[in-house]
């Protein structure tokens, strides 16, 4: 028999269930409840901080899963703050979409003028209204905080916990991982399939050896672990994460070797870790595995976060509707300084597109299986815990009053 | 209709290449990969292949954000390259797998749209 890595296992599993039910997340009320509970209720993160790098920089980011859209800015006191990106007089969209630099905002209908930090500055021909409270009429904030490199909001008017709490101790396990990063790419797709089904694809590596053989047949495995069980996974209040340990021996091909010999290796190769090093903060590579490829953390409920030595790459699934999401993805790298830079950040964009559009590739499929109805429950294996965590904690938040 | 681009003399005889693919950005790196048949594909992989190295050493005496024209041009070029290896190098029979989501559904954002440099 071969030997295999045994995972290690952290945190509390005595609430997770390895059976779901599937079938009625599919529905249009459940879907309500979730919208209502999880999304009204918790600390999203909607934006990557680098979308906001400077002061008076402003982004705006739609959320369809509350028919919303934000305006995201920094301002001149460098603190983030979000917006409904609507204007108070008639209810236009303020800002169209896209992002830059302002300290204003001027509503292209009358022309009122927004200052970035939220308040009325200035209304056109203000003599001829009778009664307009300035003062009461600023942008209607949405309670918003950075943390690392995530721009977080809470719709709730009174968040039931601060974005401190809502992480738990992941709070402080990735201090400044994510900085001096630069975006390489982002791509936007949207896929019929309900976003619980998209999620999952990416908080498991149970299915890299089957989805992924042709793109990257041997970044993980290998005759130490060929059942590629992942080698650490740890479960923390709603978020989970677990490292992916990669393959030793796995073969570089002549052109990786060309990009990643310039510049610095990022996925499908992985550096050797050293234990020694110890500027990688406790929540990345927390195991301190010496073959590891990269992490994967699931931020409750709708974002993952691929995190490597050198890029990481962010993903959300924004659920349009019951049966719709709205997925985003930005891999972020190293800044490039020499041409040697740019042609490893190449390499690495490409390959690990064609796995993310693999992933991608089973959503449809899967969405229009379960929609049949011909089953109702999903078996989850000890190797997809992080799918039965993000169950447990909808649900448990979906049960509150 | 060609661009009049043109590339640093040491590497005239990789000229030919420059119209088709000489392309700034990724969206239209992949475009370009994924209507080839791998014959095609193998064709410049193997007319670009001999020549890596000193690309990169050529290029390499560079600041990238003050590379002149025509090493701009082969920079292009030779990224092009890069990104569109795998295919050949993962030993496939198509450039496209089939399982994979399909690329006109995906929408490319500015950082995939546009050249870093």
């Amino acid at each position: 028999m071969n030997a295999t890595t045994k995972t290690q296992f952290v945190g509390d599993a005595s609430r997770l269930k390895s059976r779901v039910n599937i079938l009625k997340r599919l529905r249009p009320e459940f879907y309500e409840k979730e919208v209502e509970k999880i999304f009204r209720r918790g600390w999203l993160p909607v934006a990557s901080l680098t979308d906001v790098p400077e002061t008076n920089s402003y982004a705006v980011v739609d959320v369809p899963t509350l028919k919303t859209s934000l305006i995201l800015t920094r301002g001149e006191d460098d603190k983030i703050r979000a917006f409904h990106n609507i204007c108070r007089h008639r209810g236009n969209r303020l800002v169209p979409p896209g992002k830059g630099c302002k300290r204003a905002f001027s509503c292209g209908f009358h022309g009122w003028a927004f200052a970035n930090d939220g308040r009325l500055i200035s209304v056109t021909d203000r003599t001829q209204f009778d009664d307009l409270d300035e003062g009461e009429l600023g942008l209607l904030k949405v309670h918003a905080e950075a943390w690392e490199d995530f721009v977080f909001v809470n719709f709730d008017p009174a968040p039931r916990e601060s974005l401190r709490e809502w992480l738990g101790k992941m709070y402080d396990e990735y201090t400044g991982y994510f900085s001096d990063r630069e975006k390489i790419a982002s791509y936007r797709i949207q896929v019929e399939s309900n976003w619980n089904v998209t999620i999952n694809s990416f908080s498991e590596g149970y299915h890299s050896l089957y989805v992924h053989r042709k793109t990257v047949p041997d970044y993980q495995g290998g005759k130490d672990n060929p059942q590629r069980h992942r080698a650490y996974l740890e479960l923390m209040k709603r978020n989970a994460r677990y490292t992916a340990q990669g393959n030793p021996n796995r073969k570089e091909t002549p052109v990786e070797a060309i990009a990643y010999g310039h510049g610095r290796k990022m996925y499908p190769a992985f550096p050797r870790y050293m234990p020694s090093d110890n500027t990688v903060p406790p929540g990345v590579n927390a195991s301190r595995n010496e073959n590891w490829s990269f992490d994967v953390l699931e931020m409750f409920p709708h974002v993952i976060v691929l995190i490597g030595a050198h890029w990481h790459a962010n993903m959300w699934f924004w659920p349009v509707d019951a049966g719709r999401t709205d997925i985003r993805v930005d891999f972020l790298a190293y800044k490039a300084e020499t041409v040697g830079d740019h042609f490893a950040h190449a390499y690495f964009r490409a390959r690990l597109r064609e796995v993310f559009r693999e992933d991608i590739g089973t959503m449809e499929a899967i969405g229009a299986m379960l929609r049949s109805g011909a089953m109702s429950d999903i078996m989850l294996s000890r190797q997809e815990l992080l799918i039965q965590q993000h169950y447990a904690a909808a649900d448990e938040m979906i049960q509150q009053p | 209709m060609t661009t009049g681009k043109t590339l640093p003399l040491e590497f005239a005889e990789l000229e030919p290449l420059v119209d088709q693919w000489a392309l700034t950005n990724e969206k239209d790196r992949v475009h370009k990969l994924l209507s080839l048949s791998i014959q095609e594909l193998r064709q410049f992989y193997d007319a670009m292949f001999p020549h890596a190295e000193s690309i990169v050493r050529y290029l390499e005496q560079y600041d990238p954000k003050k590379l002149p024209a025509d090493a701009k041009t082969l920079f292009h070029l030779f990224v092009t390259f890069i990104e569109t290896a795998y295919p050949i190098e993962l030993k496939w029979t198509i450039t496209d797998i089939d399982d994979s989501f399909e690329l006109n559904r995906l929408e490319f954002g500015e950082a995939s749209s546009k050249s870093p440099i």
